[in-house]
């Protein structure tokens, strides 16, 4: 199962340039963009970047790295910034795929030792 | 003048912090409010923040989108465009404001507890930017209404709504303080940052932003989009408190995690999903609901928390399955109440769009499309008074939406009834198992009563349908009614002739209810209000029977609220259910040992 992470961008006449230039720091990576007018998806497998240099070569003018919020009305997966590059990852590998992991952390939680065991008795309707 | 790059300073600041010297570490962030529990104090040095904003950047980042939203706005407000917008699509908007605008007042709030009471500089750094982010959210959801409070009184519930008692504000309410106010901090932390604004909200601001612009609503769909460039920011307190809590206490996460996630999915089934599946007009829906939450919600958030090492949800496999049914069955709720809500539902059901929630929900005709279908020969055959309530439909103790909404009609494995339990000497009633685990393990936190429970104790007078909408703060110029005028069921009116219409009132089944119904009982009867269900009906009703009515007379109570309205008559018998037993006709009520706060089933007889 692929784990999909990226910004997702408003509408904005710089949408069209930040794709670009996360594209061109992406070598290698393939960059699924999905438009749905109002905001834009754009996503890869794992780990994408972008850098504030790629950006005002495509935008062709300066860009502060805090710009780039005001474009970004959600993201999936973990951000990290500094002033020069924005970058979006996932620290683990193994998906939620399948159900319950016996070997989780909440093996013992309320859903074993809830209401179904303790709390209140169901009645028929 | 170059400045020196954030990173290089910023670590250090944003650390300032002191040694308390004149008043104890526990008297300055109590349990009770900080919430640090298993967690050791020292740990907190570890927040760490991934999205980071200085005080400079902010201000300047904040003034460059507030400069965007309004002059859009400005624009726009000199244009036609609102005019010619669609009234199914006005009322996204309608109700968006009414539901949302105070709440980001609150969310303020949660943020500066967070500020005041969280454990780390960091932290409590990030949510002063998060009270300031929310303090914007207020303003600007109300700001951009109160220009349209000239063309329509619904707009005036943008404010309005929150400090009512109208049914779906009490549902928001119970889940907000829930979310909020209640919890300690590290708890908010998790619900609100993590689970709500990184997960559900993204919905209501990012994907319902591409059906606001695809119906032509510019100026909504750029406020709320440029909402949400915020929340995208200040929700990433969450993230580290959440990875601190799994090292030190993964029980207490995933917990908070589950409840919030489910009584989130509750309110946005009826916040979101109607809107985008019956409200928008068809042409201009990008995806369905169903479709907008697997992406934001089934796949992205999963994602996430099993990036912190958490699991599914146990209940995932009954959300997923409620993804098919649980917006369609509040549509029809909140559609049949119309009256009761501040916004015009618009019914959605032609020929088009009933084909379209064909293809993309094929259970919905075999679920809903009966119980339209006598709506629409009502609507076709001028008997409106069949189309509106003369009863409330009876709400979950939890999540406060109409008991049978977490299920569907002929859906076997999530059926329309009550969950209840007996707790302290009272029946509480639940629309699913996860709403009764939640609230009998969190109950202290999440109780608040329901309308029902209100109105039964007598603080809802007179305790009629007009009543209860004056109690609810609904004035008839908001009140709400379909928002296309009824034009989508004409089609439906050349297919059929009368006589084959199932929404026929049936003399002998359907007597009929004075509307006196919940008003004092005659002399030396009791009254004795049930949670009643008709079969094929979508939700359980509040029924108020008498001790001295025979149980056929109360199964015709029960039928008359639901009989030749959203079921087609039969020439059948009635045949009631209580306690798992099927009771006699011919005794009477208090004979049968139903009594108050009861479960009530009322079927047809087999012929």
């Amino acid at each position: 199962m692929s784990k999909s992470v990226g910004p997702v961008l408003r509408m904005s006449d710089d949408v069209d340039g930040i794709v670009a230039a996360i594209v061109d720091d992406n070598p290698g990576q393939e960059v699924t963009v999905v438009d749905r007018g109002a905001y834009t998806r754009v996503s890869a497998d794992g780990e994408l970047r972008v850098t504030r240099e790629s950006i005002e070569r495509h935008l062709g003018r300066e860009f502060a790295m805090r710009q780039l919020e005001g474009l970004m009305s959600a993201f999936a997966g973990r951000i990290e910034m500094t002033s020069e590059e924005v970058r979006w990852r996932l620290k683990r590998g193994n998906p939620v795929s399948g159900g319950p992991a016996a070997s989780g952390p909440a093996a013992s939680g309320p859903a074993a030792s809830g209401p179904a065991a303790s709390g209140p008795a169901e009645e028929p309707t | 003048m170059a400045r020196m790059a954030r990173e290089k300073w910023y670590d250090i600041a944003r650390d300032l912090d002191w040694e308390l010297s004149y008043v104890d570490y526990e008297a300055v962030f109590p349990e009770w409010m900080s919430g640090p529990g298993k967690i050791p104090r020292e740990v907190w040095a570890k927040w760490d923040e991934p999205y980071k904003v200085t005080y400079p950047e902010y201000v300047a980042t904040q003034r460059e989108k507030e400069t965007g939203a309004y002059s859009v706005k400005a624009v726009l407000q000199k244009s036609r465009v609102f005019d010619q917008l669609d009234e199914g699509w006005k009322s996204v908007a309608k109700e968006h404001f009414g539901a949302v605008a105070l709440v980001e007042d609150l969310a303020m709030y949660a943020e500066l507890r967070m500020a005041r009471f969280g454990l780390s500089p960091a932290w409590r750094n990030m949510a002063i930017f998060g009270a300031l982010d929310e303090t914007r959210h207020t303003q600007i959801s109300l700001y951009f209404p109160h220009g349209l409070l000239g063309k329509d009184p619904q707009y005036d519930w943008a404010h309005k709504a929150y400090q009512t008692n109208q049914w779906g504000i009490i549902a928001a309410r119970a889940t907000f303080d829930g979310m909020m106010m209640n919890p300690n901090v590290v708890d908010v932390a998790i619900q609100l940052p993590f689970t709500f604004e990184t997960g559900f909200t993204n919905l209501q601001f990012v994907a319902l932003a591409a059906d606001a612009l695809e119906s032509g609503d510019i100026n909504f769909a750029n406020m709320i989009s440029s909402i949400q460039t915020d929340e995208a920011r200040h929700s990433q307190q969450g993230g580290p408190t959440l990875e601190i809590l799994v090292e030190h206490d993964p029980r207490r996460a995933q917990w908070i995690i589950d409840k919030t996630f489910w009584v989130s999915a509750r309110l946005f089934s009826i916040l979101t999903g109607p809107g985008m599946d019956y409200y928008t007009p068809l042409p201009m829906r990008k995806q369905s609901y169903k479709e907008f939450m697997q992406e934001w919600i089934a796949g992205q958030f999963l994602d996430q928390i099993s990036d912190y090492g958490l699991k599914k949800p146990w209940y995932w496999d009954e959300f997923m399955a409620g993804l098919d049914t649980w917006h369609h069955s509040l549509h029809l709720g909140v559609w049949y109440w119309r009256p009761t809500v501040w916004w015009n539902p618009q019914g959605g059901i032609s020929p088009d769009e009933r084909e379209w929630l064909h293809e993309k929900y094929p259970q919905w005709e075999e679920q809903f499309g009966a119980i339209w279908d006598v709506i629409i020969d009502n609507i076709n055959d001028n008997r409106m008074e069949l189309t509106l309530p003369e009863t409330l439909p009876w709400l979950c103790n939890m999540c406060h939406l109409p008991i049978g909404t977490a299920g569907s009609p002929h859906n076997e494995k999530f059926p329309v009834r009550s969950y209840p339990v007996r707790y302290n000497g009272n029946t509480y009633h639940f629309c699913s198992r996860p709403c009764r685990q939640i609230w009998w393990e969190d109950r202290d936190t999440l109780y608040d009563r329901t309308v029902i429970e209100r109105l039964l104790g007598g603080e809802i007078q007179p305790p009629t349908v007009e009543g209860i909408l004056t109690w609810m703060g609904l004035t008839p110029d908001v009140m709400g009614d379909d928002a296309y005028d009824y034009r989508w069921a004409k089609p439906y009116a050349r297919t059929r002739s009368p006589r084959d219409r199932p929404g026929r009132p049936h003399e002998t089944t359907t007597p009929g209810m004075p509307p006196e119904q919940i008003a004092p009982p005659p002399p030396g009867a009791r009254p004795v209000p049930v949670n009643a269900l008709f079969e094929d009906d979508f939700v359980t009703q509040l029924v108020v029977v008498l001790d001295t009515d025979t149980v056929e007379e109360a199964a015709r109570k029960v039928a008359a609220q639901v009989v030749g309205r959203r079921v087609a008559p039969r020439d059948a018998g009635l045949v009631v259910r209580h306690a798992g037993t099927v009771v006699p006709g011919g005794i009477t009520v208090a004979e049968s040992g139903i009594s108050a706060l009861d479960v009530v089933t009322v079927g047809w007889a087999e012929q």
